[in-house]
């Protein structure tokens, strides 16, 4: 099936696909008339990626019928990195098995990417009971995974009524980031009960390379249990982590 | 007659053979500093033209050629490879083997400055839990460890015959050396202590010697109480293993 999608800034747009790519090869993308969504686990299967991008924050969007299209994610990455800011991005597919990635700049610049067999992933995005909720700004997250590396390979995050805290502990150093609604950071936080779970730096640090730094990232997650992170693609779409936790051995 | 090291400067060919085949026999660490040219012959082929070079070959059989330059050796072989000396139209070469993969590793010693064997002994594997410094530091934090009202003062204090790993006084008012040993001590930490302790003596009235580990070999105990010094049994502490946490997976979401 015949698509052409068309979206204004192909930075922002490999920005994305770069966030996934480091935690997966390749990726199916359902293609629809709704827009287009990709759904993955990482090789580890710690992390699920779920990315859904509806057909209202691309600029064209002409897609008849339905279509699956696996991608090297490396390749893809690598093709779209090469776009600017200004860029506009054309992702099209004729009858063929490829994809035409087009940079429409100072000149039109068009790629061809032959698209591979991948199995499509058949798992929704559970709804797991989290106990904690907190809407942080993009920075603050980023910053704090920054800042746990230098310690440690795991982060904690603690919420209690009245704040968040993400702390990390190495063999001697020790980092501690608190958040509370008076700072600008939290935007929001809802706690049903005090709840802390500890996350690997090294999936966190994949998983907030693509937010943007005033982004809005709701975190979810539970005591001993996934982390749900979700942040906006242009408002409508929205790009999905779901992260095991690291769980302390009595 | 093999001795714990020997060395022979400018060495002829005889003498390095004579001392190669001696350092083989006993399993000592063989160093020569050399102007020579290297061959490597396995994976790929290298040539290094002449120049002058640390070669050291430890009895487990790695064999390290080093510049004068960098951390890493320019030509090695692993632990494993067979060393042997090849004589041809006069010239003096150090052939090393691996076998698997097969490779070759040939040494052309043009001019040897300098040929030593070290029959070296080290039973040590790189422990990093409970070394003395951290013994230093549970004295610190608890000082009733060593006896009642014992008051350290300084950690690892320079004194005129070495570094006196902590220097405190008792409830008395005396100076007191604590020689700290992770292990079992043996005479030569006893001596040690002792020549701290005598040192200290020259400046001091009162001085007490305690050498502080998790036990005493029988030779240490007698040492120590002929020179009138103490012991006092302390384990180094147990670095806490950081609870680093299982990383789990999300396959409970399987079907």
């Amino acid at each position: 099936m015949p698509f052409e999608i068309v979206f204004d800034g192909a930075k922002d747009f490999a920005t994305l696909i770069a966030t996934a790519s480091n935690l997966i090869d390749e990726a199916a993308f359902k293609v629809t008339e709704d827009g287009i969504s990709m759904r993955a686990m990482d090789p580890s299967r710690v992390v699920l990626i779920d990315l859904n991008l509806p057909a209202g924050i691309f600029s064209k969007y002409e897609v008849d019928g339905e279509e699956t299209i696996g991608v090297n994610m490396d390749h893809f990455k690598k093709i779209l990195k090469r776009g600017k800011s200004k860029d506009i991005l054309v992702l099209k597919k004729g009858e063929e098995n490829f994809l035409e990635v087009t940079l429409q700049g100072t000149a039109t610049r068009t790629f061809r990417l032959p698209l591979i067999e991948v199995e499509e992933l058949e798992l929704e995005l559970p709804e797991l009971p989290f106990t904690a909720k907190a809407v942080v700004l993009g920075e603050v997250l980023k910053e704090a995974v920054k800042d746990a590396s230098l310690v440690s390979d795991s982060l904690k995050f603690i919420a209690r009524e009245n704040e968040f805290i993400m702390k990390a502990e190495g063999e001697t150093n020790e980092v501690e980031i608190k958040l509370t609604l008076e700072d600008e950071g939290l935007l929001d936080l809802e706690v049903q009960e005090e709840t802390k779970s500890a996350y690997g730096i090294s999936y966190l640090a994949d998983m907030v390379k693509g937010i943007g730094k005033a982004d809005e990232v709701i975190i979810q997650f539970g005591n001993d249990m996934p982390l749900q992170m979700d942040y906006p693609v242009r408002d409508e779409g929205r790009l999905t982590f779901l992260l095991a936790p690291r769980v302390e051995e009595e | 007659m093999s001795m714990k090291v020997e060395a022979k400067v400018e060495p002829s060919h005889e003498e390095i053979i004579e001392i190669l085949d001696k350092a083989l026999s006993v399993e000592a660490i063989i160093t020569l500093f050399a102007y020579c040219r290297v061959f490597y012959e396995g994976r790929a082929k290298s040539e290094l033209g002449p120049g002058d070079r640390v070669i050291i070959i430890k009895p487990d059989g790695s064999f390290l050629i080093h510049q004068k330059n960098k951390r890493e050796p320019v030509n090695w072989q692993p632990p494993g490879s067979v060393v042997s000396i090849v004589l041809e139209d006069g010239k003096i070469m150090l052939r090393s083997v691996r076998r698997k993969p097969k490779e070759t590793l040939e040494v052309e010693l043009i001019k040897t400055y300098l040929i030593s064997y070290f029959q070296a002994e080290d039973y040590e594997e790189l422990a990093l839990t409970g070394s003395e410094a951290e013994m230093a530091d549970l004295i610190f934090e608890n000082p009733s460890l060593i006896e009642e009202g014992f008051k350290p003062l300084f950690k690892e204090k320079p004194i005129k015959h070495g570094i006196v790993d902590v220097l405190g006084r008792d409830k008395h008012g005396n100076l007191v050396v604590l020689e700290l040993k992770r292990r079992r001590a043996d005479l030569h930490a006893v001596s040690q202590l002792k020549r701290y302790v005598d040192a200290l003596r020259e400046e001091h009235k009162n001085v007490r010697g305690i050498l502080v580990a998790p036990s005493l070999t029988a030779g240490a105990k007698k040492l120590l109480e002929k020179e009138g010094l103490e012991f006092k049994k302390l384990n180094p502490p147990k670095r806490e293993k950081k609870k680093k946490g299982k990383q789990k997976t999300l396959d409970f979401l399987s079907p």
